[in-house]
């Protein structure tokens, strides 16, 4: 479309003609603040592309397609391994960096620069951490006998509730009757002092588990869903409105759902990686929570070389994360010659990541929720 | 609420408001301001706004402040941001400057919400945005997208 000028020579006279750019005089404060208030995906493939500042505003400050992940000893440890893996032209870039935390203990839970830390040494008391202000607080006991939050009766994870501002700490616990409590962390969690842990209905179904319960996993640190070892249902619970309920899970003629399944955040939304044969996996995507709606995605083939043979059977790799714009899924592959490897979506390449991981190290997830408050610089 | 203190505000066109104090209080800059002012700090310069703008600022804290329950506030609001490109493009800038978050809230949501169901051309075009992206840059950005299945 010509845009209609007149030829100006020299500093450009403001003429009623000449429409001026309506962004050039706000700060990028301010247009990161409108930016934030639109959806990840048109972001992402629509309105970075309107000039090359919004490009790379988006890119670098609001998407920020960087997955997180820590690497801890599963004896628990003060020295943890952050890993960072974001996306390039030319493929993932890792980094691998050491992160001197102020405190020992098992990692449960990471939602944005807090750590939900279980003290191996304390009877399990959770400790939340922030990693960037380094100050941490002890959580008071919870009401329930569960013995420390590192046997396997009960899983932890912290969310973050963006409409009201707060954390939450969720604490499940199978009695044997499930139990569940909350504990709401306000504003700056260092001046948290008069906590109280808040009884809820736990979710009256659960499975398959009998005996065990273990740590959800965080969708947009929003959505917690623990794996109850069904080909029917999961056991889910939004943080926000503080409720359990079942998922079912998504039907299939071709490949009847069962138990070989893995659960995984990709993009901000549930995945479920079904393997159908040991090295086909379907990927299916929970679309919509409220009405729980499953969208069968593509299906990926993993090669034998990533499953760990241990006789008479196999392991299967399992998807530690994705990158957000849902490109490469991350793999591990279990077993004692561990790696972790990147499978990407577009070019169906699997590939082994430049890093090496010990068969005991495990990984704990960051969840990244864009805060809604937004702070002004004074 | 006993006191009936004033503040002046003074724009960048030498206009003068009084208002109460507790309405100039809305504002977080112009509250650090007093709260690291001294004696002489009845009169406030706000030199990045307008008279015209800082008038219809606060005219929104006043609201804000004294009806802050009224059910007609979404409303009021609503109808506030109203206004033409200019004048929004101005009020985001003062309620950025002078710290209301409100009233920055509500003008990104009003620019955001411009944004809905437009291509890419017509964001462009509705904000006078030239494109400064060669056709060649373009035409890579359009093939590393086109694999994806998720939108």
């Amino acid at each position: 479309m010509k845009r209609k000028r007149k030829g100006s020579v020299g500093k450009q006279a403001p003429s009623k003609r000449t429409k001026v750019d309506f962004f050039t005089s706000l700060h990028d404060d301010i247009v990161l603040d409108i930016f934030q208030k639109l959806p990840a995906d048109i972001l992402r493939y629509k309105t970075r592309f309107v000039c090359k500042r919004w490009f790379s505003l988006i890119t670098d400050r609001v998407l920020r397609d960087h997955a997180s992940f820590l690497l801890e000893n599963t004896g628990g440890s003060s020295a943890v391994r952050l890993m960072d893996i974001s996306e390039h032209k030319q493929g993932l870039a890792l980094k691998d960096q050491p992160l001197e935390l102020q405190y020992t203990g098992r990692t449960k839970s990471w939602c944005n620069e807090f750590l939900l830390i279980t003290d191996l040494n304390k009877q399990g008391t959770l400790y939340v951490y922030n990693i960037i202000s380094k100050k941490g607080l002890f959580l008071p006991p919870c009401s329930t006998s569960c013995g420390g939050h590192y046997g396997c009766k009960c899983g932890v994870g912290l969310s973050y509730d963006k409409f009201k501002g707060v954390y939450k700490v969720v604490h499940v616990f199978w009695g044997p009757q499930i139990q569940c409590e909350l504990l709401i962390l306000k504003g700056d969690i260092a001046s948290c002092s008069s906590l109280a842990w808040k009884k809820i209905a736990g979710p009256y179904y659960t499975g398959q588990r009998r005996y065990y319960w273990d740590d959800p996993v965080s969708v947009q640190g929003r959505y917690f869903h623990w794996d109850v070892h069904c080909n029917k249902y999961l056991v889910s619970m939004d943080t926000v409105k503080e409720r359990f309920r079942q998922t079912r899970l998504p039907v299939s003629d071709v490949f009847p759902m069962n138990k070989r399944y893995f659960l995984v955040e990709m993009g901000g939304f549930l995945s479920l990686l079904h393997n159908v044969t040991f090295d086909k996996i379907n990927i299916w995507m929970l679309k919509d929570y409220q009405r729980s709606k499953w969208e069968n995605m593509q299906s990926i083939s993993t090669s034998s070389y990533l499953c760990s043979s241990i006789y008479p059977g196999f392991v299967l790799p399992f998807p530690v994360t994705c990158v957000r714009s849902k490109r490469y899924i991350i793999f591990r592959k279990p077993g004692p010659e561990s790696g972790l490897y990147s499978y990407d979506l577009k070019d169906k390449v699997m590939r082994r990541l430049d890093v090496d991981i010990k068969p005991g190290e495990r990984c704990v997830v960051r969840t990244i929720v864009a805060a809604g408050s937004f702070e002004i610089k004074a | 609420m006993t006191s009936s203190k004033t503040i002046v505000l003074r724009s960048s066109d030498g206009a003068t408001f009084e208002v109460d104090e507790a309405v100039a209080l809305h504002s977080l800059m112009i509250k650090h301001r007093i709260e690291t002012g001294g004696a002489d700090s009845t009169t406030i310069d706000v030199p990045e706004v307008t008279g015209n703008t800082l008038s219809k600022v606060i005219e929104y804290c006043k609201k804000h402040v004294e009806a802050p329950n009224s059910d007609d506030l979404k409303s009021f609001d609503t109808d506030f941001v109203k206004v033409d490109q200019a004048v929004l493009c101005h009020l985001a800038k003062a309620s950025y400057y002078m710290n209301i978050k409100g009233l920055l809230d509500l003008s990104s949501k009003t620019i955001a919400d411009m944004f809905k169901g437009k291509t890419v051309e017509q964001i462009r075009e509705t904000f006078h945005i030239k494109n400064d992206f060669t056709p060649e840059e373009e035409e890579e950005l359009r093939k590393e997208n086109s694999w994806n299945l998720f939108v």
